[in-house]
């Protein structure tokens, strides 16, 4: 581990070295406002099965490799992606939302909800020329469809908060990709609103306008 | 100097506060209304205590105040969200006054007079706002003179879970200080039900599990598992929140804020991210006149009014709909 890259909410993630190749460890830290017992409870749980996902989601997206999963020192070390992060373009290119609709659709079609869909999670890699998914902490297996719909709704969500000038377009292209590649997904589309409409004090109408 | 009437009914609490636009408080007299222990709030009883506390509670505030209906500039009235029954006995006290006296009407958001109300107490500029009562667990930021919602429960509020928690074992709502101190006691942690989905979070898991253990677990042992595991949970979104947009400021507000754990695990959290923490003095965290004489300041301020005939209240006012004009 050489240096800390960033601090995330659940790991600290480093830079390092795995052989000759460029690596991420990340590391979940201990909370020290959380009960130890608690704490270390959704560590490991989510350190084993972020990495189970990142391995179960590559035949459909493009993920780090998982080099190595510590589960008692909460860590995983795994490839590191060198890029943009969508966070950091989509303003300038809101074209790109279609990107996290098909990267999402691909991954529902796997079965596979993503759990934290937010902008920061996608990089650009350009020597692959390809776009990879990362943070995998709060991934689970799930064919439902209430599930898939509510992994939309966190983007949504997220897309309104980080890039309210563009949220339309954005979400435009969002949709598009979406359906693009997941087979019935004008479905899980219409549902969100389902979702939204139960959020506290929602009314009749769609609760961003 | 402008100087307005605040006054707050949505749920338990009829309350009437006087501010002037530097932000002084004149006064800030309550009544609370105490549903018998074991049981929730009756809209029907809250609304009676309301309207039988309303001139009482006016008039200690303007005695307090040194002050008169005629020195008015305006009067604020809680619009909402809330309590049917209970909003509208704020709404026609104001209504009448404003009629009477030919004083400006200004409707409020209750939410956001939470959040304007802490924000002027502790100089907080441009915070991350944790809005957490007993209708509202929200994780907010102010975009575009809007507070935008970056997370928030999917089903029940922590204030609703606590005193749900609290009424099954037959404590009085609201439920927080005696839960609190139960939860001070306990000892051994009880697995919970841990729901995190993305930002948003799901507490109704944790209500039915905690309900389950009440015959099997003692009291002290469930009050502190549910703390702990509820606010745990809040913890990972307010830290997600901040790791996404490094805000410098962290304000709570809301009933909830007033419990110490709460904000004990708050200023571990801030201190990860080189964050501050705001918070509202006990007084001024729960449901208040202030909160909506002050928000109504500003409001008014940025001239803001509606005629009498068309003050009304909605029982369901998302916060992220309500406009902003001084946030820009």
């Amino acid at each position: 581990m050489e240096k800390l890259i960033a601090r995330g909410a659940e790991a600290d993630i480093y830079y390092g070295k795995w052989g000759p190749l460029g690596a991420v460890y990340k590391v979940r830290t201990c909370k020290p406002y959380m009960l130890r017992e608690l704490d270390e409870r959704i560590r490991r749980l989510r350190t084993v099965r972020e990495a189970k996902m990142l391995r179960t989601a590559r035949s459909a997206v493009d993920t780090p490799h998982v080099f190595y999963v510590s589960p008692k020192k909460f860590t995983i070390i795994m490839e590191y992606i060198d890029g943009k992060r969508m966070l950091d373009i989509i303003d300038r290119e809101p074209a790109k939302g279609r990107v996290i609709g098909e990267i999402l659709g691909k991954l529902h079609m796997l079965n596979i909800i993503h759990g934290d869909p937010n902008t920061a999670n996608f990089i650009f890699n350009s020597i692959k020329g390809k776009w990879f998914l990362v943070d995998f902490g709060l991934s689970y297996i799930s064919s439902r469809k209430e599930d898939r719909a509510v992994d939309l709704h966190l983007a949504k969500e997220v897309i309104y908060v980080q890039h309210p000038a563009r949220f339309n377009e954005i979400m435009e292209g969002f949709y598009k990709g979406y359906v693009s590649v997941l087979s019935g997904g004008e479905e899980i589309i219409k549902k969100i609103e389902e979702i939204e409409k139960r959020g506290r004090y929602a009314r009749n109408r769609s609760f961003y306008f | 100097m402008t100087l307005g009437l605040g006054i707050e009914s949505t749920a338990h609490t009829f309350s009437a506060s006087v501010v002037d636009d530097k932000g002084k408080i004149y006064a800030n007299v309550k009544s609370i209304y105490r549903p018998p222990s074991g049981s929730g709030i009756h809209p029907r009883e809250a609304s009676r205590h309301h309207a039988e506390a309303a001139p009482s509670v006016l008039m200690s505030a303007l005695k307090e105040s040194n002050t008169d209906y005629k020195s008015l500039d305006f009067i604020a009235y809680s619009a909402g969200p809330g309590l049917g029954p209970c909003l509208r006995v704020g709404a026609t006290v104001a209504r009448f006054i404003s009629a009477y006296y030919g004083i400006p009407l200004v409707p409020v958001h209750h939410g956001v007079g939470h959040i304007e109300l802490g924000s002027m107490l502790t100089d907080a500029n441009d915070p991350l706002v944790l809005l957490l009562s007993g209708g509202h667990t929200m994780v907010l930021a102010a975009v575009n003179e809007r507070w935008r919602v970056f997370g928030e429960t999917l089903d029940l509020t922590l204030g609703q879970l606590i005193d749900q928690f609290g009424r099954a074992i037959g404590l009085a709502s609201p439920a927080g200080p005696a839960v609190e101190r139960l939860a001070e006691k306990g000892t051994s942690y009880i697995d919970m039900p841990y729901v995190v989905k993305g930002n948003d979070l799901s507490f109704s898991g944790l209500l039915t599990s905690v309900k389950r253990k009440i015959l099997s677990e003692s009291q002290e042992n469930l009050a502190f598992s549910l703390q702990e595991t509820a606010f745990a949970m809040l913890s990972e979104v307010t830290e997600r929140a901040l790791a996404l947009i490094h805000k410098k400021e962290l304000l709570i507000v809301g009933g909830v804020a007033a419990n110490a754990r709460l904000q004990q695990m708050m200023k571990l959290v801030s201190n990860r991210h080189g964050c501050e923490i705001k918070s509202v003095p006990i007084e001024y965290a729960g449901d208040c006149g202030a909160q909506i004489a002050w928000t109504g300041m500003r409001y008014f301020k940025s001239g803001y009014t509606v005629q009498p005939q068309r003050a009304f209240v909605s029982q369901s006012w998302r916060i992220d709909e309500v406009k902003l004009p001084w946030r820009s």
